[in-house]
């Protein structure tokens, strides 16, 4: 499997997927990122993103059509998978080695 | 909507279409409720109407982004190749390649316009070269037209109507059917109107042959061919409507044509073929014995039946002029003269095909520069796009489909470069239609036919599969190569940069050649401007005045008519002097007279001696201010049975090199025992060209006393004080003070006559040079690509440089020496392979030799001037590059 880099946006919906628990559909998903960055944010950009990331391998995904009977509705649950761990782990080495040493430079600046 | 709970809004019916059409229903489902869902959320958050807003603008996003590319396909596992549909997914292709070009326009519009330039250049070319050399003659079986001609070893002239006679007597049986005709210039009377015309008087059979049936009326019948039978017209259909009211039946009705009543008979259609052009009346031929076998203008077209033996036909032929050479005798001598024939097409292309197949070539050249650049151009964002198409087949993309990505690419481009490679020939056929008439023959006919628009779409077509597998090879080659170790950020492979200055390099090699051939034939027209035409035209004007034969039937009464009005002309305000000539310098003359000196008598089997010969009166010379060198001329000679002629310095120095010709004495060939008498030559006279601007032959021209031989047809000349022009009222007016009936036309200046008389090549060397310079700028293009791709690729090396203390100018000095090696590596071959090229021009150059020293190193300079000036710009971003800047991004 060779290595893309992540988007900006990417690495954000898989955060949140993480603090989902690791699985997870698009409205807790957007909501989640809603309430931790403060901004609205689109359900179709969430939707387009994760389609993405499960073609590059990094989610895996099923229906659930467990509430159908009460709500009426189905959903698509995505689930981190092991590579998406992985280059989350590596993604946070680089930039805490970036960061290294910068907290004081960047608020002084 | 406040009353009743309407239920969440749908999509819009634009987003909805796009929506229903993008996304398979089972995945529409999910996302439509995971998105009522969220309305649902929103609406508990805010109010209804702020989350039926976010709900539309949901659903617009969505659908933009399924527009711009992103799918549902369901999930599919990464690592399978895609499902589907495959006409769909093409399509994609090629919103993906439309999308990508959109983002690069400079790149995009530079490959267009120059492959489109490309296409458009050889497929007009081509489009002409087919019209007017390939594709038959727009009549009945028209690759087997011949015309018929007179052979004697190498030398070729017309046919006679002693031999039209001999023909329609006994006819060679290889033939299918013979036609005679002949050109002329008539009176032509209708009602009232009179006018000069150029006619062609041709025999029953000659429409017939040529296939063409009057849409009016019928074909001259036999007996209208023949002496005593009635006198009859053909006209064109534009010619009626010209000369008759609207609806007016013009069959029976009487033209008069030299003054002799004719009766329409037919009235044939405005489209003929290239024989009948600008021809709108056409009498019938008689055939008749003639005096004597000359002249020669009497020319025959046949058709040869479907599988005639040509050897047999020949044989026919010579058998025919065997059996009359006896009857002429007295008049021609030349035994072995027989009729011959060529091809008719060849007759009426003429020289033109060497100029259509310099340019097709000149125009191949183009192409090839054109192909070389956009290859080179490819190569260049092929190495770009490396990181992309690394990434798609990192993720699975299969080989196939990445092939599949660049053939869509190249597809996309030769696409828009055909859709502008059509419109440049369409828009040049046009301008040819319109531009080439009497510059080139069968114009009329040049067309976009189906055998050129097939050679567009196989161009076409060509470019898409080369710049698919240019493409895929520059891509295909980065990606294994570099991808991987740079992470991304694609440097050029070593190979392809040379690649890309080959191409480069290829394309200065092919474009000095054309450029030194435009310079070429440039020169050769600067020399040609620069020639003398052996007068001042300043000041001269020419017309032809036609005196009709039945009120001046004889010699005597055209003589008398001039006698009296040419005075009356030079005695008019401006008019310095006037004369008359069959002839009209420096336009060639209608071939050359032979004649026997007669110290120099031709011995049996010798070809007869043949020079210009013009009809003058002695106001010709005044006219022109030749001077007289030597002796006089003829009007100063007392009347007697003696005929004189005057010659000029070349015709001297040709026959009488060591001495003078006063009082030599010579005759006309044609007549041996004692047919014509001899002419004494009275003087000499200054050269004034007569075979046109561009004849170096000096083959000496003769003239000939107008007092003994008055044609009826003839070209006053006059020279004015200042404006030409002004003074043909007034001559106009004198000469119809004297005769109402007597017509003036083709008024033209010496100057625009010698104007006129080098279009031709004025036409062909704009051409050439207009190819040239285009090649030219491509390559320019060219070299500025690889030079600026290559300082965009090596500003970590520069960088370097600059920061180790080589300075700015050490970054310029880098990138000027290695732009102008590529120029001056390409310059240097096209330089040693020019004169081999070249050298087909030699018939065409004038004053300057195929591989003129001057021109090539002229070629060479400012080739590479231009060359530097388009390095020079990559050059100088490269010096301005900030060490510190590019070292960090490393």
């Amino acid at each position: 499997m060779g290595k893309s880099r992540l988007g900006e946006f990417e690495h954000q919906v898989l955060l949140a997927m993480l603090q989902l628990g690791g699985e997870a559909y698009s409205v807790p998903i957007v909501l989640e990122l809603e309430e931790r960055t403060g901004r609205e944010v689109s359900q179709s950009s969430v939707f387009i993103v994760l389609q993405r990331l499960e073609k590059k391998g990094l989610l895996s995904s099923r229906i659930d059509e467990k509430t159908k009977p009460q709500t009426g509705r189905v959903r698509r649950y995505f689930q981190l998978t092991p590579t998406a761990m992985k280059r989350l782990r590596e993604s946070r080495s680089d930039l805490m080695a970036l960061w290294e040493g910068l907290g004081a430079t960047l608020d002084e600046a | 909507m406040s009353g009743h709970r309407a239920g969440p809004p749908k999509p819009g019916p634009l987003a909805g279409f796009v929506l229903r059409h993008r996304i398979a229903p089972d995945q529409w489902a999910c996302l439509r409720d995971e998105l009522l869902e969220l309305h649902e959320h929103r609406q508990k958050q805010t109010d209804r109407a702020s989350a039926d807003r976010w709900l539309r603008r949901e659903y617009r996003r969505l659908a933009l982004h399924l527009l711009t590319g992103a799918r549902f396909d369901g999930g599919t596992p990464s690592t399978q190749p895609d499902r589907g549909n495959t006409l769909s997914a093409c399509w994609q292709d090629v919103r993906h390649s439309v999308r990508g070009l959109a983002r690069v326009p400079l790149f995009t519009s530079a490959i267009v316009a120059t492959v489109g330039l490309g296409i458009g250049g050889a497929s007009l070319v081509f489009a002409i070269v087919h019209s007017v050399l390939i594709s038959p003659l727009p009549y009945t079986d028209g690759d087997r037209m011949v015309l018929l001609r007179t052979v004697q070893g190498e030398q070729m002239w017309g046919t006679s109507m002693a031999d039209v006679h001999a023909l329609s007597e006994t006819p060679p049986e290889s033939f299918e059917g013979l036609a005679a005709y002949a050109y002329g210039t008539s009176r032509i009377a209708q009602g009232t109107d009179v006018e000069l015309l150029r006619i062609k008087r041709v025999s029953p059979e000659y429409f017939r042959l040529l296939g063409y049936e009057p849409i009016a009326g019928r074909n001259f019948s036999e007996a209208e061919g023949r002496a005593g039978g009635a006198p009859a017209v053909l006209i064109t259909e534009r010619f009626r409507l010209r000369s008759f009211a609207a609806g007016t039946d013009v069959i029976g009705r009487t033209l008069l044509v030299d003054g002799e009543p004719r009766v329409i008979v037919g009235v044939l259609p405005n489209r003929l073929g290239p024989l009948e052009r600008g021809i709108d009346v056409f009498p019938a031929l008689i055939t008749e014995i003639p005096p004597r076998k000359g002249p020669f203008r009497y020319p025959i077209i046949g058709r040869l039946k479907k599988d005639a033996d040509p050897a047999v036909a020949q044989a026919q032929l010579t058998a025919v002029s065997e059996r009359i050479f006896p009857i002429w005798q007295r008049s021609f001598t030349e035994e072995d003269a027989v009729l011959g024939f060529i091809e008719l097409k060849e007759a009426v292309v003429g020289n033109v095909e060497r100029t259509l197949l310099m340019v097709l070539t000149a125009v191949a050249f183009l192409l090839t520069i054109a192909s070389a650049n956009a290859s080179s151009l490819l190569v260049a964002r092929g190495i770009t796009r490396a990181r992309e198409i690394g990434i798609r087949s990192a993720l699975g993309a299969s080989t196939g489909r990445v092939a599949r990505l660049l053939l869509t690419e190249a597809m996309v481009i030769a696409t828009a470069a055909g859709a502008l490679g059509l419109l440049i020939t369409l828009a040049g056929l046009e301008a040819v239609r319109h531009m080439g008439v009497g510059r080139l023959p069968r114009v009329e006919e040049v067309g976009l036919s189906p055998e050129s628009f097939t050679f567009f779409l196989l161009v076409t077509g060509g470019s898409w599969l080369l710049f698919g597998v240019v493409a895929g090879a520059a891509t295909a080659r980065t990606r294994t190569r570099d991808i991987a170790i740079s992470g991304g950020r694609s440097t050029a492979s070593r190979g392809m940069l040379i690649l890309r200055r080959t191409l480069a390099g290829t394309q200065f090699a092919v474009t000095i050649p054309m450029l030194v051939a435009a310079g070429l034939l440039i020169e050769s027209l600067q020399h040609v401007q620069n020639e003398s035409l052996g007068f001042d035209p300043e000041g001269v004007v020419s017309m032809l005045v036609t005196l009709p034969g039945e009120t001046y039937p004889n010699s005597s009464d055209v003589r008398d008519f001039w006698a009296t009005t040419l005075p009356q002309i030079e005695a008019l305000p401006g008019v310095l002097a006037a004369g008359l000539a069959d002839a009209r310098p420096p336009l060639p003359i209608d071939g050359g007279n032979n004649f026997v000196l007669e110290d120099r008598p031709a011995l049996p089997g010798d070809q007869a001696v043949t020079a210009p010969w013009i009809t003058a009166d002695p106001g010709f010379f005044r006219t022109l201010g030749l001077r007289v060198l030597e002796g006089r001329l003829y009007d100063e000679v007392p009347a007697d049975t003696m005929r004189h002629a005057v010659v000029d310095e070349s015709w001297v120095a040709r026959f009488y090199p060591d001495g003078s010709p006063l009082g030599r004495r010579f005759r006309s060939g044609g007549c041996t025992v004692d047919g014509c008498p001899w002419v004494e030559i009275v003087g000499v006279v200054q050269d004034v060209k007569t075979s046109g601007i561009d004849d170096n032959r000096g083959l000496g021209t003769m003239y000939y006393d107008f007092a003994r031989d008055s044609y009826s047809a003839l070209r006053l000349h006059v020279r004015a004080r200042g404006d030409a022009l002004g003074v043909v009222p007034g001559v106009r007016q004198v000469i119809r003070s004297h005769d109402e009936g007597v017509p003036v036309g083709e008024v033209i200046t010496a100057s625009d006559l010698a104007t006129e008389s080098l279009s031709g090549r004025r036409y062909t060397s704009t051409l050439v040079a207009l190819l040239a310079v285009t090649a030219l700028l491509l390559s320019v293009v060219g070299v500025y690509g690889v030079m600026a791709y290559y300082v965009k690729q090596h500003v970590r090396d520069i960088g370097i440089r600059i920061a180790l203390g080589g300075g700015p100018a050490s970054a310029l000095r880098m990138v000027l020496t290695r732009g102008m090696t590529v120029a001056a590596v390409g310059t240097i071959v096209g330089l040693l392979v020019t004169p081999s090229l070249t050298r087909p021009l030699a018939d065409l150059l004038y004053g300057v030799g195929p591989g003129d020293p001057l021109v090539m190193t002229l070629v060479a300079a400012g080739t590479l001037l231009v060359a530097l000036a388009a390095t020079v710009l990559p050059g100088q971003q490269a010096a301005r590059t900030d060490p510190s800047v590019t070292l960090r991004e490393e």
